[in-house]
C-alpha cells in the first residue's frame, strides 16, 4: 500500500480515465438514440453517416461542455492580431482546463508519492508555454507551412530556458515523460486495426510492406555505415522518417527510453523536411505527368505527417487525395506495432548486460508498460469499431468519442513538447548534430523510402491490381 | 537584475523573428507560384497542413471513407 506507483503506471491510469469519460458521455450515453435514429434515416436515399453528423445534434450537454473544454480552450486562428485568437470562451474554458489538468496530474503526484505543491506552482510555466505555443501554430501563415503546436512549444521552452532560465523550484512540472506516455495511451485509441483493408491489397503492401524494410534498413544503415553513436537517437529518426513522423518519433522515443534531445532532433528534422515535400513533391509529381493514383500513394507513403500527405494530395486533385490519405492512415496503424517491437527489442537486446542470459521476469520488470496501454487501448477500440457497425462507428467512435480524445491528446503532447523545450540545454542539442549524421540519416532514408514506394505503387496499382486503380 | 534584463532582451527579439518569418511566407506565398498555390488549395479545402495524425483532420477522414466507399 506504502509503494509509490511507477510513472508508467500512473500514465496508464489518466490515460484510461479519460478514455473512459469518453466512452461513457460519446458512445454509450446517445447509442440508443442514435443507433434508433439512424436505422430510419438509412432507410432513405443518399443516408451517409456524414451527411446524418451534420444534420443532427446527438452529442449531449456535458459532452457538448468535454469538447468545449478540450477544444475551445486553445486560442483560435489569426492572422495579424494575436488578440483576436482570444475570446471569453477560450478565457473560460483555458481556467478550466488548468484547473483540469492541475487536478488530474495532481493525482498523479500523490499516486508517484510525490510533493503536489511544487508541481502545480512548475505546471503553470509548462501550461503557459503549451498555451503560446497553440497560439504561434493557429496563426494562419505558420499553419498554412505546417509549422504546428508541437514545433512552437519545443522553440518557446528552449527559448525561456535558455535564456530567461527556469528557477529550481519550477523543475518538479518538468514531467515530459508522464505527459507523453498519457497522450500516447489516447494515442492509442486513434490506432484503429480495421481500417487496414480500406483500399484493399495495394494499400498494405506500399505501406505495410515498404515502411518496415525501410525502417530495417535506414536503423542499420545509422549504425553500420553512420556509426551513429546513440542506437535510440538512430532509431527515433528511423522511424520518424519511415512510418508517420512525429507520432511514430514520439511511440518509438518513449518505448526505447530516448533522451529528450533525442526525441526533440527527430521532431526537427520531420518537420523541416515534411514543410520542403509537401511542396515538392507534388510540383514534382505534376511536372513529370504521373497518373494521381500512383502520385497520391507515393506521397502517402513517404511524407511523414498526416497534414501534410493531405495537403500534399489535394494539391494534385481528389482521386490522389484519397489514395494519399488512406495509404497514410494504413502507415498510421503501424505505430502500435512498431513501438510493441522496438520496447520488446530494446529491452530484451539492446539494453542486457554482456555475457548475461536475459530472464523473462528480468523483461516483464524492465519492459515499458505504457506501451500495453496504448496497445489495449487501440485493441478496444478496435473491437468496439467492428462491433457497431460501420455507419455507427464513423458516428460515435470517430466522429464524437475520438474527436474528443485527440483534441486532449493534442493537449498532452503540447504540455510534453513544452516541458521538453524547458528542460534541454542548447548545447546538448547541438551535440546531437555533430557530424550532420541525423540529417544524413534521415535525407538517406527518405531518398530509400522514395524509390521503394514509388515502385510498390506502381506494380500494386498498375500491375498487379489495375482493377483497383480504375475503382479509385 | 539579470533575469529581467534578459526577458528584455529576448522577448523582443523572438517577437521581431516571428513578424520577419510571417512575412518571409507572405512573400514567398506571392513570388514562389508554387507555394501560392499549395496554400491556395490548403484555404479552399481547410486543410491543415500540421495535423499530427489522421484522425486530426475532417479532410483526411472524408478522404478515406471515399476511398474504402470506392474500392469495397
Amino acid at each position: 500500500m506504502n509503494k509509490s506507483w511507477t510513472e508508467d503506471l500512473v500514465a496508464i491510469l489518466l490515460g484510461t480515465v479519460i478514455l473512459a469519460i469518453a466512452l461513457l458521455v460519446f458512445l454509450l450515453a446517445p447509442l440508443g438514440d442514435v443507433s434508433e435514429s439512424v436505422e430510419q434515416a438509412s432507410l432513405m436515399a443518399g443516408f451517409s453517416a456524414d451527411n446524418w453528423m451534420a444534420d443532427n445534434e446527438f452529442i449531449s450537454g456535458t459532452g457538448e461542455l468535454l469538447n468545449s473544454l478540450a477544444n475551445s480552450s486553445r486560442p483560435g486562428r489569426w492572422s495579424t492580431n494575436p488578440f483576436g485568437a482570444f475570446s471569453l470562451n477560450t478565457l473560460t474554458f483555458g481556467i478550466g482546463m488548468l484547473v483540469f489538468f492541475i487536478a488530474l496530474f495532481g493525482a498523479g503526484t500523490v499516486l508517484m508519492k510525490e510533493k503536489t505543491g511544487p508541481f502545480i506552482k512548475g505546471f503553470l510555466l509548462v501550461y503557459g508555454v503549451a498555451l503560446a505555443a497553440f497560439l504561434l501554430g493557429n496563426q494562419q501563415e505558420f499553419r498554412d507551412l505546417g509549422l504546428g503546436y508541437q514545433l512552437w512549444a519545443i522553440i518557446l521552452g528552449l527559448l525561456v530556458s535558455n535564456t530567461i532560465g527556469i528557477p529550481d523550484f519550477l523543475r518538479p512540472a518538468l514531467k515530459h515523460e508522464l505527459y507523453i506516455k498519457t497522450g500516447l495511451i489516447m494515442l492509442g485509441a486513434e490506432v484503429l486495426f480495421g481500417k487496414i483493408l480500406a483500399i484493399g491489397l495495394p494499400g498494405i503492401f506500399v505501406a505495410w510492406i515498404v515502411t518496415p524494410v525501410v525502417l530495417i534498413t535506414t536503423f542499420w544503415f545509422g549504425q553500420k555505415v553512420l556509426k551513429i553513436g546513440s542506437k535510440t537517437l538512430n532509431i527515433t529518426i528511423s522511424a520518424d522518417m519511415s512510418v508517420c513522423g512525429v507520432s511514430a518519433a514520439i511511440a518509438t522515443a518513449a518505448a526505447c527510453k530516448a533522451s529528450k534531445e533525442e526525441l526533440t532532433t527527430a521532431v526537427g528534422l520531420s518537420m523541416v523536411f515534411t514543410s520542403v515535400m509537401m511542396i515538392a513533391l507534388p510540383a514534382f509529381i505534376t511536372a513529370v505527368g504521373m497518373p494521381e493514383v500512383l502520385g497520391g500513394a507515393w506521397i502517402g507513403g513517404t511524407v511523414d505527417a498526416t497534414g501534410a500527405v493531405v495537403a500534399a494530395g489535394a494539391f494534385l486533385g481528389d482521386t490522389a487525395l484519397n489514395v494519399a490519405a488512406t495509404i497514410k492512415m494504413i502507415q498510421n496503424i503501424l505505430i502500435g506495432v512498431l513501438a510493441f517491437g522496438v520496447a520488446v527489442y530494446w529491452t530484451a537486446k539492446v539494453d542486457k548486460t554482456a555475457d548475461s542470459e536475459v530472464t523473462a521476469a528480468e523483461i516483464w520488470t524492465r519492459f515499458p508498460k505504457f506501451v500495453l496501454g496504448f496497445l489495449g487501448a487501440s485493441l478496444v477500440f478496435s473491437l468496439l469499431y467492428e462491433i457497431l457497425g460501420d455507419t455507427l462507428a464513423v458516428i460515435l467512435v470517430e466522429g464524437a468519442a475520438i474527436e474528443f480524445t485527440s483534441d486532449m491528446r493534442g493537449w498532452f503532447f503540447a504540455l510534453a513538447f513544452g516541458s521538453i523545450g524547458l528542460s534541454t540545454n542548447f548545447k546538448e542539442l547541438r551535440s546531437q548534430f555533430s557530424g550532420g549524421k541525423p540529417l544524413i540519416l534521415y535525407a538517406c532514408g527518405q531518398s530509400l523510402n522514395l524509390c521503394l514506394t514509388l515502385l510498390m505503387a506502381w506494380i500494386m496499382f498498375y500491375k498487379v491490381f489495375p482493377g483497383i486503380t480504375d475503382a479509385l | 537584475m539579470h533575469f529581467s534584463r534578459r526577458a528584455l532582451l529576448t522577448v523582443p527579439l523572438f517577437l521581431c523573428a516571428l513578424v520577419l518569418l510571417r512575412q518571409g511566407i507572405v512573400v514567398a506565398t506571392q513570388q514562389v507560384p508554387l507555394i501560392g498555390r499549395q496554400v491556395e488549395v490548403m484555404q479552399q479545402q481547410d486543410i491543415d497542413p500540421a495535423a499530427l495524425f489522421y484522425t486530426e483532420s475532417r479532410v483526411a477522414l472524408r478522404a478515406i471513407r471515399q476511398a474504402d466507399a470506392r474500392v469495397n
